[in-house]
């Protein structure tokens, strides 16, 4: 017998599009159009895809009737090795939709209700049943929700943390949302901000040890990567949470803290001379240059280049309206086009970048290798930006990622996009291969559902809506943890939870409540507004005193323009008449407190426009 | 601006008598020379009575050296401060997990140990 001839049977699993059902005979085509022939007639189970807090809903004695042509389906089974191929067995299907084309993620109220199961989730959490008080927050959380003995507070995770509660508010109105992103700022002013006065900027502690009572600033990243440095990464999510809450409530405090880590980013990180932000600064001098950095030394990657946009300063442009902020976010995807691409090694953009922007192919973990998400997020990224300031270089690498990644990021039998692999193909191979495994991590599908939802927002990309369809679908068959509440880290290829070690974990600095958060309320945004037409109330609690002209700006995100208009505003339950519905202002009136304000936006020209 | 540093070890204790002040032009120097020498398991104490200024960058070095400390089992310990200093590190929220003596002898006392450190080795910068 040849060596590693498949001989024993093996579970896995299926995804695709229904073609016909005959006797028990399932078959269906893979998202690459690939023909699979499944028996579902000996053992099988089925269930529709149901919410975070609904209750599991069995369609098994409907299953015939269900699985039409069209459908999109996943299947797990088994694999038997026999009469010269395989055959498959299904024992559990998962359906997304009622119909053919059909997609429950497409309800409007999909996404929005699972913010608020998730933003309840780390309310009960991180604070029980009592008043939110962050002196009680802790960063790690097991899989249920309940605390460790780890008594660090990161900045970084509550700003997440406040993002997630902002958003929340943002899109459902909830009170306590509000209230435990308010109190989080403040928390994270009293606690994790350093103001210096030496050169008037602002930076973020990376966070609090809170053990026996006592609070010990840590000021270095504690984190492998960036031992005894300050990582622009920590800095640039330190204001995730502040600058959302900021949207809602316009305090001016915020805007003063940000204003100054902005400043802290140009004086001390950005390159002046080449362009670009520097990754890291050595914590005496603040200077990128310091051979105490190490491996870190002049150095420029994505995160410092590129994820000031989606943590903060898209989301500060639309709530300012301010020309430096849409200066630096061109300036930052003026680099991304200029830089990141690298199409004589690969399909894969260049993530990380001596000063002078020739590839680092030998840092850390990264080496030569490429993660699946960023190449995502920075095709939806650059969609936001190609809405606020076209350009022509804009559009053409979104679309040439948004069309490369398919074949390479994703898994075209199981459905869902893939975490960090290999950049180079070496002779003969096929795959690119994984680094360390075939796992797939929540956030990733979040930039593949973002890039593909915003794409197929332009009417020359049909085949995107499918894409983004797709990556939905894996989601919320998969992700959601109907058990404990909230989301798993990674699960394996086959949509199976993978619950080892610090993926187990709901707390952590990348899982504390941004993407996911992130995810439900664009989702909600980008399916509402530009796809299928449905109008999008959005909340705010600010203080008409502490903006500009009292001027409050709601726009949802960078949308194309022309295809979002504001259709009508209520301050404190009243019709307010008194806005632009074009740039998304209202001018609000002369209260002497903060105004509840109810913000309806209405597509214009949705794509799609079906009835849902 | 500039600073003179004077080293003392006693045991695993190492005394620094600081002068002058501290900002981003002499922090980084002052930051090489004392994370060398945070001992395993001793303490540093760090006597300012002689300091004229305390910047950022100031503020940051000890943070770094708080740092080395706990990661080495070690303590940092502040002693005498003046006013101005003194007021700036209860600004920064650092008297909250800082500990700081009136003197080295008193900060010596402090250390939870059977006996005080004899003097054992003499350093100069």
């Amino acid at each position: 017998m040849p060596a590693n001839e498949l001989s024993a049977p093996y579970s896995d699993s299926v995804a695709g599009y229904v073609e016909s059902l005959d006797a028990g005979l399932l078959r269906v085509r893979t998202s690459d159009g690939r023909p699979y022939e499944i028996r579902v007639d000996r053992g099988a189970s089925a269930e529709m895809l149901r919410n975070l807090g609904e209750p599991y809903r069995d369609v098994t004695d409907r299953l015939e009737r269900l699985l039409e042509p069209g459908r999109y389906v996943f299947t797990y089974g088994i694999f038997y090795p026999e009469a010269g191929g395989l055959a498959f067995e299904a024992k559990h299907l998962v359906l997304v939709g009622e119909q053919p084309g059909r997609y429950r993620f497409e309800e409007p109220e999909w996404w929005p209700r699972q913010l608020q199961q998730l933003a309840d989730f780390y309310l009960r959490s991180q604070f029980g049943d009592e008043p939110v008080d962050y002196r009680n927050y802790r960063t790690a959380l097991r899989l249920d929700g309940a605390k460790t003995g780890h008594h660090v507070q990161e900045t970084d995770t509550i700003s997440r943390l406040v993002y997630g509660m902002a958003t929340a508010y943002l899109l459902g109105g909830d009170e306590a949302h509000l209230a435990a992103a308010e109190r989080g700022t403040e928390y994270l002013r009293e606690h994790m901000r350093f103001v210096d006065t030496d050169h008037d900027v602002v930076y973020w502690y990376h966070g609090i040890d809170v053990a026996g009572g006592r609070e010990a600033k840590l000021f270095t990243s504690e984190f492998d990567d960036d031992q005894d440095a300050i990582p622009l990464y920590e800095q640039i999510y330190a204001l995730a949470g502040p600058v959302q809450t900021y949207r809602v409530t316009g305090d001016p405090a915020i805007l003063s803290d940000v204003e100054g880590t902005l400043r802290l980013f140009e004086r001390f990180f950005r390159d002046t001379e080449q362009g670009g932000y520097f990754s890291h600064v050595d914590p005496v001098g603040l200077s990128p240059h310091a051979a105490s950095l190490g491996p870190n030394r002049s150095r420029k990657n994505w995160n410092s280049v590129g994820d000031h946009a989606p943590a903060y300063l898209v989301n500060l442009f639309l709530a300012t309206g301010d020309g430096r902020h849409a200066d630096m976010l061109e300036r930052t995807f003026d680099d991304i086009v200029a830089r990141f691409p690298d199409p004589r090694r690969g399909p894969f953009v260049q993530e990380r970048f001596h000063e002078d922007w020739s590839a680092d192919t030998a840092w850390g973990w990264q080496q030569d290798r490429a993660v699946v998400g960023h190449n995502l997020k920075i095709a939806w990224n650059l969609m936001r930006m190609q809405a606020l300031r076209p350009k022509a270089g804009y559009r053409t690498l979104a679309a040439q990622i948004a069309h490369q990644m398919p074949a390479i990021g994703n898994d075209r039998q199981r459905g869902g996009w893939y975490d960090v692999l290999e950049r180079a193909r070496r002779d003969g191979e096929r795959w690119h291969r994984f680094t360390w495994h075939d796992r797939k991590a929540w956030w990733q599908q979040e930039q593949a559902i973002l890039a593909y939802l915003l794409l197929s927002g332009y009417p020359e990309e049909p085949e995107f809506l499918r894409q983004a369809r797709e990556a939905e679908s894996f989601y919320n068959a998969f992700f959601l943890d109907h058990d404990e509440g909230g989301v798993y880290f990674n699960v394996l290829a086959n949509g199976m939870p993978y619950l080892l070690g610090t993926e187990r974990t709901k707390g952590s600095h990348a899982m504390s409540l941004y993407h996911k958060a992130e995810l439900a309320y664009l989702a909600t945004v980008y399916n509402r507004l530009l796809l299928f037409g449905e109008p999008l109330p959005l909340w705010f609690r600010p203080d008409p005193r502490g903006l500009p002209g009292r001027i409050l700006r709601v726009m949802p995100d960078l949308l194309p323009p022309g295809r979002v208009r504001l259709a009508s505003v209520e301050v404190d339950g009243g019709r307010w008449g008194d806005f632009d519905p074009v740039a998304g202002a209202v001018r609000l009136p002369d209260s002497a407190g903060p105004v509840t304000v109810r913000a309806t936006l209405a597509a214009v020209r949705p794509r799609w426009g079906h009835p849902r | 601006m500039t600073v003179d540093l004077r080293l003392r070890r006693l045991g695993d204790v190492v005394v620094v008598e600081l002068t002058g002040g501290l900002d981003s032009g002499t922090a980084p120097a002052v930051r090489d020379r004392l994370t060398a020498v945070v001992p395993v398991g001793g303490a540093v104490v760090l006597d300012l009575a002689g300091l004229s200024y305390l910047a950022s960058a100031g503020l940051r070095l000890l943070l770094l050296l708080h740092r080395e400390a706990v990661e080495r089992g070690s303590r940092l310990v502040l002693v005498a401060p003046p006013t101005g200093p003194l007021a700036v590190l209860e600004v920064a929220g650092f008297l909250t997990f800082l500990d700081v003596a009136g003197s080295v002898p008193a900060a010596l006392a402090g250390l939870d140990r059977a006996a005080p450190p004899t003097l054992l080795q003499e350093e100069t910068p």
